[in-house]
């Protein structure tokens, strides 16, 4: 072993074009890499299978905190109407289901969506305004006009070389280690 | 401080709030020349200033109690609320006449009127002069000091400058002296002009009021040889004649005549539906110009312009004699010929006068012929003359000597006294309350005489254009702060009795008199010490304390009408009379008290103001009411402002059309165009006393009647009315049948009474208290006097012209008026129009924050506190009953007028709804009360302010719950429906069908 | 692997537009640069228009601060007329809004991927529409400082809101619809603020930019998480946009006043809505497309499209105005019968009716012809008439009711006052006061999303090459042209 598990050298290969990143994806995922991820300007949902990712729960915790929502809406409408303080509104009854429903909707509408979005950052871990690959100089091109593709697990130089092979018929500009400048 | 000392009415917002881009505001809002005139803002900064340091002054006296003896009113009478603070019997005279009066008053601070359920000419109800008088008082503009000149003086100065005047010098004769005094009933002030001319023989008095009602005394006493007034009995006439005469709405004793008539015109229609024993039903025919209040309810009215009552009344005495035959009596034959020119010219339908003619034959001895108050000496002759054959007088109508002292008499001719300022012979003149500068006939031209007087002191409570013509002024007391005495219509001596010691530095006409006459055989110079000392002589010396308190505490000595006198008619006196009966061509113009301001004595009095004109609707203003008819021969519309030229006098007016009122007439309400030192009516309306002469107080003409175009355009004038539209489009809001088609369908209101189906089971409201009203539309006159109470009651803001102009009035209890019927011959319905506290009230279920909600007696409540104002209660107020408070309305008012507010109801604060409480704050006094004895609240017990005041007793209250009460009663009579039943709102307020009783003969007539 | 729908078939989608994204535009950088340049060049025309709303804003604080110092009585509202400009605003400015979130949330639901140019800037208005609708109802109230009674809160004496009204519906109902409009909004803005980051020039920028991008890396995790949340957030918008307007119109419908009680009022104010809000997208689109040179991005396809949905919007409001009607005829009730048959085309605001009537049912019959959908002086007029008369359209809904419901004795006509106007006036300073600001300092165009049009409408354009077999030469020249283009 050259390397210790925790110093296992991760690399970053820069693309100038989609079609050429996504070419070298499916190429190292058939070589065996696993511990893969791109950077991209913008979505590539094709290139998604590749990164071989587990089914998203977020879903179901948006569905969870929508049906609360709604339930706690529901709730406050009639224990404000028809349990705490329960008046004679123009003889209509205390608890009037159809008045309560429009509120109760947007209650469920309300928490789903705080939920959503503040869900999307914490799964993400964001915001972290700092990370490893922003050290890489001309990685900012990453949002503009470049595509990066990451790679762990190498075990070995061989690794190493064999990766770099890959990628570079498959057109990267560069490959770099993370955390140090690369060649 | 200053700010908050604001003065206390405005004639528009922009004025009240100051801001001059407001100002502007209000004109871009409204036509220019609307607004007051911006010059006027210094002098009421000025204004400002002297109410600000007077108020203070005022306040330091107002919680002082009176230093003599008031006494509580003991006597409980059904009509009375237990509970309330203290309430004291006093009386308010009004053209000379005494109205007894029972006055609320909290820690020594007098805050609501109501009648003095003892007293002939009240029973209980209180008209609208009297419900605002008690803000009157508080008025801020009152005038607080004697002045000479310019130069402020105390009230001892200007009575030692009066013992120094020509005439009045001690030993003098009194040559030169004059003395001008309203007419007057009041006893006490008849001994004092008596001592007075003992002391100084040559002294003059004269009387003098725009509307003396002298008529009626001077064509009796060439009538029946005597100056005698004519008294009635309507509820013993099964059918009335109303020669233009307002005898519900107006002058004296026209509250009891209301509540009489109306009471026979109810058990009538019980009895006739099967529904009740008593009398049948009256019938009451009006022949009149201009709509009053009694001619809407008059199951025939005829409309003849006022000038033409006359003939029409001379057709109808011609006719009755022909009928009555012999039985008419000897004289009566040969009256026919000096009849005959008026009558033949008379422009009423032949069927008409026979059919009318017939009627009141055949109710001979129970019928009431009765002449207009302000009508001609030939009316009220032909009235006398016609009850007279008619069998009547003696029965339901008789004569008295006029409690108007000298009334009738030269000396309430003004025109002498003028002579004689002219003369030269008048070297002091002693104004005492009134007017005259502003009201006497213009052809007299009073104000240029009065300079020809070297010596004129005026008493008044204001500084107003006889105070400014005047060299001495000093202020009168209110009669709520003076001792006094009073003779009611019938005689009925009251007491006036002050609520609060003197606001200012003021005294009363009696004590005014007293200069001249000299400390009493007592010694005493106090009205208060006076008017016992003349009591005590009237007594026959022997006078008990006893019977004093007793006196005072009740308002009125008992058994002192008047006696009854049936002197025969002499025949031949009937045709000189007839002479002032007058037929012209051309148009007329009729001049009217108002029903607001009265002769403009009540102009400075915002509440009056802003009370909609019975019929018109107008407030904040008068004007030239016309005809349909006549407006378009004048090409005029209702705004257009026209020029009244008549004998060489001119005056601009705006007009208004108005249907139903006589055709070549203009009626022109006196009382406004007021120039004096009253904010409050300064420049409102035009003054009609302008083009009102000696000659024709009532009547004139012709008029010429011209558009003023500016710059081609007519100008115009904006009437603030609280209704612009008057038609029903056919809407079932106004509910009513003749007698017989009642009797025929008893159920014609049946859809209107039923529950409507609801999904929501129904709240339980059979427990308890359970409030509900009645308002009967065939008694309801629009009188307008519930409106008052209410703002009394409620502490209902004003808001000014501009305010009314934008439809933001406040008042709870408003008085709709719909014509129905053919145009150029319309009926007029009123429908007084509240909360109707609906059991599936609307206005509830929309409101966010729960501020108006239903409480377990049925109230719908509104809770100011809790109120944020998004108004969608008031959107989905299908009655629009509910009241926004647009502006900080009460914090801009001054301190004395402050002190005027019900402490049991809240003063609301901007920004919040109110509404109609059915006067919650009685309901939870007279519970409480009840509670604290352990029983139930008795029926009568909770009486609504509106209610209360109600001469015609149109408004009925109390719970539904109690099976043996009138609510009950009332709900349960056949006719009663509910307003806009089709929404399913169940109103607790119901209306009683307008049931009238037209005479059979005159089918298809108005 | 859970690929949302839309977003993939939308590559494929038969009806994909051509070239929503046109050739004139060079590599990925120089559309960066292109899109984002705005956000750090100076520009005069800019800070006049900014100033010139800024002055109209100040209007709006006048107006505003007047009515809260002196009441409500300074406005020209009367009984009965006691709701008037202030809640036809209010309608007015969040129907407007209903737009950016139909274009945003409902058009990628439908796949309608030309949307990415457009939806940002729509977005944006809807936000800015909704801080004026937030702003009249408070203002309207009696006394506003108490404007938190209608939100349920532990009150010491237990008073809560009224849930049987519909203004605390209202509350909810708003609240909520800006709360996700601005998440929906921000979410699809990271990705175009960490391209603003890494392109800004000067430091401070790229702080602050950096700090608003949250550190966004594109990474390919990010982005699959990224594509679920936005989709389910346009999920949540679509019901969200629906709802809003229609709890608006129950504001009315609840009532038994003739006129506002009626049933078709929710679908009716929503539809209106949307034509209102389409109609003030184009409004602003078509002066920033000139402005900054965006033909080649908001192209004519999307006034096209645009004009179609106002079309469509427009056919279904003028069968809305048709139908309340004939209802009120035909249900036979008379006071119903009188508001729509006499109140309104025959009362004194007859002139408003029927004008406002004359602009919504015609003028979008003009978006019949191809040549006028992509006239852009059409369009403009168009769409400023039609933003005008939907004002006009609540107010005669609000005012004329009112002014004659049940009782003739109560009917008052109502005339506004200087602050009602300088509100209104004011209001739309407002707006254009936040719109020039985000112009300045906001991508108002996804970038991000941009390109990957762009790279899609590239891959299908080879696709279509290589399904034409071995002849590039001849093979479809439009579809080569633009694959040198993406290569070039």
């Amino acid at each position: 072993m050259l390397f210790s598990r925790r110093e296992r050298p991760r690399l970053l290969a820069e693309f100038a074009a989609p079609e050429e990143m996504s070419r070298a994806l499916e190429a190292l995922r058939a070589a065996g890499y696993r511990e893969l991820e791109t950077y991209t300007p913008f979505d590539m949902p094709r290139t998604t299978p590749a990164l071989g990712l587990r089914r998203p729960r977020l879903p179901w915790i948006i569905a969870l905190a929508g049906l609360s929502g709604g339930i706690v809406a529901y709730w406050i409408q009639w224990f404000a109407n028809a349990w705490d303080y329960p008046l004679n509104v123009g003889g209509r009854p205390v608890n009037p289901i159809p008045a309560f429903i429009p509120a109760t909707f947007e209650g469920t509408v309300l928490a789903a969506a705080l939920v959503a979005f503040f869900g999307l950052f914490i799964s993400l871990r964001l915001p972290a305004l700092w990370h490893p690959v922003f050290e890489i100089e001309g990685f900012e091109r990453a949002t503009i006009d470049r595509f990066w593709i990451e790679v762990g697990g190498v075990q070995s130089d061989l690794d190493a070389r064999e990766l770099r092979r890959i990628v570079r018929e498959a057109g990267a500009l560069r490959v770099v280690p993370l955390g140090r400048e690369g060649t | 401080m200053s700010d908050e000392l604001r003065h206390g009415y405005w004639r528009s917002l922009a004025e009240l709030l100051g801001a001059a881009g407001l100002r502007e505001d209000a004109l871009r809002e409204f036509p220019p020349g609307v607004d007051g005139p911006p010059t006027g803002m210094s002098r009421r900064a000025f204004m400002k200033l002297l109410g600000a340091s007077a108020a203070l002054a005022g306040l330091g006296a107002c919680t002082r109690a009176p230093e003599e003896k008031i006494l509580p009113y003991g006597r409980q009478t059904p009509e009375l609320t237990p509970g309330i603070p203290l309430h004291y019997a006093t009386s308010m005279v009004v053209g000379g006449y005494a109205t007894g009066l029972l006055v609320e008053s909290h820690e020594g601070r007098p805050t609501k009127v109501e009648g003095n359920p003892e007293h002939p000419a009240s029973l209980g109800a209180a008209g609208v002069y009297e419900q605002a008088s008690v803000l009157q008082l508080y008025d801020p503009y009152r005038a607080r000091s004697a002045r000479e000149g310019r130069t402020r003086k105390r009230w001892e100065d200007f009575a030692r400058a009066l013992g120094t005047m020509p005439g009045a010098q001690t030993g003098g004769t009194g040559s030169g002296l004059h003395f001008l005094l309203r007419p007057t009933s009041s006893p006490l002030t008849a001994t004092l002009i008596r001592r007075v001319r003992e002391r100084y023989p040559e002294a003059q008095f004269h009387f003098y009021a725009p509307f003396d009602g002298r008529t009626g005394p001077v064509s009796s006493l060439a009538l029946l040889g005597d100056a005698l007034v004519a008294q009635h009995d309507f509820s013993r006439a099964r059918v009335v004649l109303a020669l233009d005469s307002d005898f519900m709405g107006s002058g004296p004793f026209s509250l009891r005549y209301a509540r009489d008539f109306a009471a026979r015109r109810h058990s009538g229609i019980s009895r006739m539906s099967g529904a009740g024993p008593g009398p049948g039903m009256n019938r009451l025919y009006a022949v009149e110009g201009m709509w009053s209040p009694t001619g809407t309810l008059a199951d025939h009215r005829l409309r003849v312009r006022a000038g033409d009552v006359a003939a029409v009344a001379a057709a109808l005495l011609r006719e009755v004699i022909t009928l009555r035959g012999g039985s008419a009596g000897a004289g009566a034959a040969h009256v026919q010929g000096a009849l005959e020119p008026i009558a033949s010219g008379a422009p009423a339908p032949r069927r008409w006068v026979d059919a009318v003619a017939r009627d009141l034959v055949d109710t001979a001895g129970s019928g009431i012929v009765i002449a207009g108050y302000d009508q001609t000496e030939a009316v009220h002759a032909i009235a006398l003359a016609l009850n007279a054959v008619l069998g009547n007088t003696g029965r339901t109508v008789w004569y008295s000597a006029s409690p108007i002292f000298e009334h009738g008499e030269a000396s309430h001719d003004l025109a002498p006294l003028v002579d004689a300022m002219r003369a030269g012979e008048v070297q002091t003149l002693v104004i005492a309350g009134g007017n005259p500068a502003y009201d006497a006939p213009a052809d007299l031209d009073f104000t240029q005489a009065l300079k020809s007087v070297p010596h004129t002191a005026y008493v008044g409570m204001y500084e107003n254009e006889t105070a400014a013509a005047c060299r001495w002024f000093a202020p009168e007391s209110h009669y709520l702060e003076s001792w006094g005495d009073a003779r009611a219509y019938d005689g009925t001596v009251s007491l006036i009795q002050p609520l609060i010691a003197p606001l200012y530095d003021t005294r009363t006409v009696d004590e005014l008199l007293a200069v001249f006459a000299g400390p009493d055989r007592a010694g005493g110079t106090s009205a208060h010490s006076m008017l016992r000392e003349s009591w005590r002589d009237r007594a026959g010396g022997i006078f008990e304390e006893r019977e004093w308190e007793e006196t005072v505490g009740r308002g009125l000595a008992p058994d002192t009408q008047l006696e009854r006198r049936t002197p025969s008619l002499r025949w031949s006196a009937l045709a000189p009379l007839l002479e002032s009966a007058r037929l012209t061509g051309g148009i007329d113009i009729v001049f009217e008290r108002d029903p607001r301001v009265y002769d403009g004595s009540f102009a400075n009095n915002a509440w009056l103001q802003e009370l909609p004109d019975p019929i018109t609707k107008v407030t904040w203003d008068n004007a030239a009411v016309m005809s349909p008819a006549t407006a378009t021969k004048l090409n005029v519309g209702t705004g257009d402002v026209v020029t009244l030229s008549l004998r060489g006098r001119e005056l601009s007016a705006p007009a208004f059309v108005l249907p139903g009122h006589a055709d070549d007439a203009i009626t022109l309400r006196l009382g406004y165009g007021r120039d004096g030192a009253e904010e409050v009516a300064r420049g409102v309306g035009v003054n009609g006393y302008q083009l009102r002469t000696r000659g024709a107080p009532h009547v004139d003409g012709p008029v010429k009647v011209e558009r003023v175009l500016a710059g081609g355009s007519a100008e115009r004038h904006e009437l603030a009315t609280t209704q612009m539209h008057w038609r029903l489009q056919g809407r079932a809001i106004i509910r009513q049948a003749t007698i017989e088609e009642y009797r025929r369908d008893p159920d014609f209101t049946g859809a209107q009474s039923t529950q409507q189906p609801s999904l929501y089971e129904s709240y339980d409201y059979t427990k308890g208290d359970q409030w509900a009203m009645t308002v009967d539309l065939s008694k309801c006159t629009g009188c307008g006097a519930c409106v008052v109470a209410c703002q009394a009651e409620n502490n209902v803001p004003v808001v000014g012209r501009e305010g009314v102009l934008n439809s933001r009035e406040m008042h709870w209890l408003r008085i709709d008026r719909y014509f129905t019927g053919q145009e150029d011959e319309p009926e007029a319905v009123m429908q007084p129009m509240l909360c109707q506290h609906c059991e599936k009230a609307p206005c509830e279920y929309v409101c966010p924050v729960n501020a108006t909600v239903h409480s377990s007696d049925g109230l719908n409540e509104m809770v100011y506190n809790r109120c944020v104002g998004t108004r969608f209660c008031s959107n989905n107020c299908p009655y629009k009953v509910r009241r926004f408070n647009w502006f900080d309305y009460n914090r801009e008012i001054a301190e004395t007028v402050q002190m005027v507010k019900n402490p049991d109801v809240t003063v609301r604060e901007r920004g919040v709804m109110e509404k109609c409480s059915f006067c919650v704050q009685r309901i939870r006094r007279a519970q409480i009360a009840a509670q604290l004895d352990g029983r139930d609240v008795k029926d009568g017990e909770v009486v609504t302010a509106c209610q209360q005041a109600c001469p015609t007793r149109a408004i009925i209250f109390g719970s539904y719950t109690d099976p043996d009460s009138d609510i009950v009663r009332s709900l349960l009579e056949k006719r009663s429906y509910t307003v806009l039943h089709e929404l399913g709102t169940a109103p607790r307020v119901r209306y009683l069908a307008r049931i009238t009783n037209p005479n059979p003969a005159l089918e298809g007539e108005a | 692997m859970a690929e949302p729908a839309g977003a993939v078939e939308a590559c494929e989608h038969p009806q994909l537009d051509p070239y929503p994204v046109a050739r004139e535009l060079g590599d990925d950088a120089a559309l960066t640069d292109q899109l984002l340049s705005p956000l750090w060049t100076r520009s005069k025309v800019w800070w006049v228009l900014f100033a010139i709303s800024g002055l109209l804003a100040l209007l709006f604080i006048v107006s505003a601060t007047y009515t809260v110092a002196r009441g409500i009585g300074s406005w020209g509202n009367n009984i009965p007329v006691a709701w008037a400009f202030a809640i036809t605003d209010f309608v007015w400015w969040i129907g407007i809004g209903h737009a950016g979130t139909f274009i945003s949330a409902f058009l990628i639901l439908l796949g309608q991927r030309w949307r990415a140019s457009v939806n940002r800037l729509a977005e944006a208005m809807t936000l800015f529409a909704l801080v004026n609708a937030g702003l009249f109802p408070i203002l309207h109230l009696g006394r506003p400082w108490f404007f938190y009674w209608l939100v349920p809160y532990p009150a010491t004496m237990k008073m809560w809101p009224n849930f049987r009204s519909a203004l605390p519906w209202d509350v909810a109902a708003i609240a909520t619809y800006f709360t996700v409009s601005l998440l929906f909004w921000y979410t699809g803005l990271v990705p175009d603020l960490a391209a603003a980051r890494d392109r800004a020039p000067g430091r401070v920028r790229r702080m602050v930019y950096g700090i608003f991008a949250l550190g966004w890396r594109g990474a390919g995790r990010q982005w699959r998480q990224y594509r679920v949340v936005y989709l389910v957030l346009a999920g949540l918008a679509t019901p969200l946009v629906i709802s809003v307007h229609s709890v608006v119109s129950l504001d009315f419908s609840i009532a038994q006043l003739p006129g506002w009680h009626s049933t078709i009022f929710p679908p009716y104010f929503v539809v209106g809505a949307i034509y209102s809000g389409l109609a003030m997208v184009l409004m602003l689109m078509l002066p920033v497309r000139r402005i900054f040179h965006l033909e080649d991005v908001i192209t004519r396809q999307h006034l096209d499209k645009i004009a179609k949905l106002i079309l469509a919007t427009g056919l279904m409001l003028a069968y809305s105005y048709m139908c309340e009607t004939f209802i009120a005829w035909y249900s036979g009730d008379q006071f119903e019968r009188y508001t729509y048959l006499f109140a309104r085309p025959q009362g004194p605001y007859a002139w408003i009716y029927w004008a406002m009537t004359a602009v919504n049912v015609l003028v979008p019959q003009l978006f019949w012809f191809r040549k006028l959908r992509t006239n852009v002086v059409v369009l403009f007029a168009a769409s400023v008439l039609i933003w005008a008369a939907m004002w006009a359209e609540r107010f005669v809904i609000i005012v004329t009711s009112l002014e004659r419901d049940f009782l003739p004795s109560s009917w008052h006509f109502y005339a506004p006052s200087w602050v009602d106007w300088g509100l209104l006036i004011g209001s739309i300073g407002v707006f254009f006061v936040l719109f020039f600001a985000f112009l300045r300092w906001v991508p108002f165009v996804p970038v991000s999303e941009v390109k990957r049009l762009r790279f899609e409408v590239r891959r299908k354009a080879k696709l279509e090459i290589a399904l034409a077999g071995e002849k590039p030469s001849e093979a479809l020249p439009e579809a080569r042209l633009r694959l040198t283009e993406g290569e070039r």
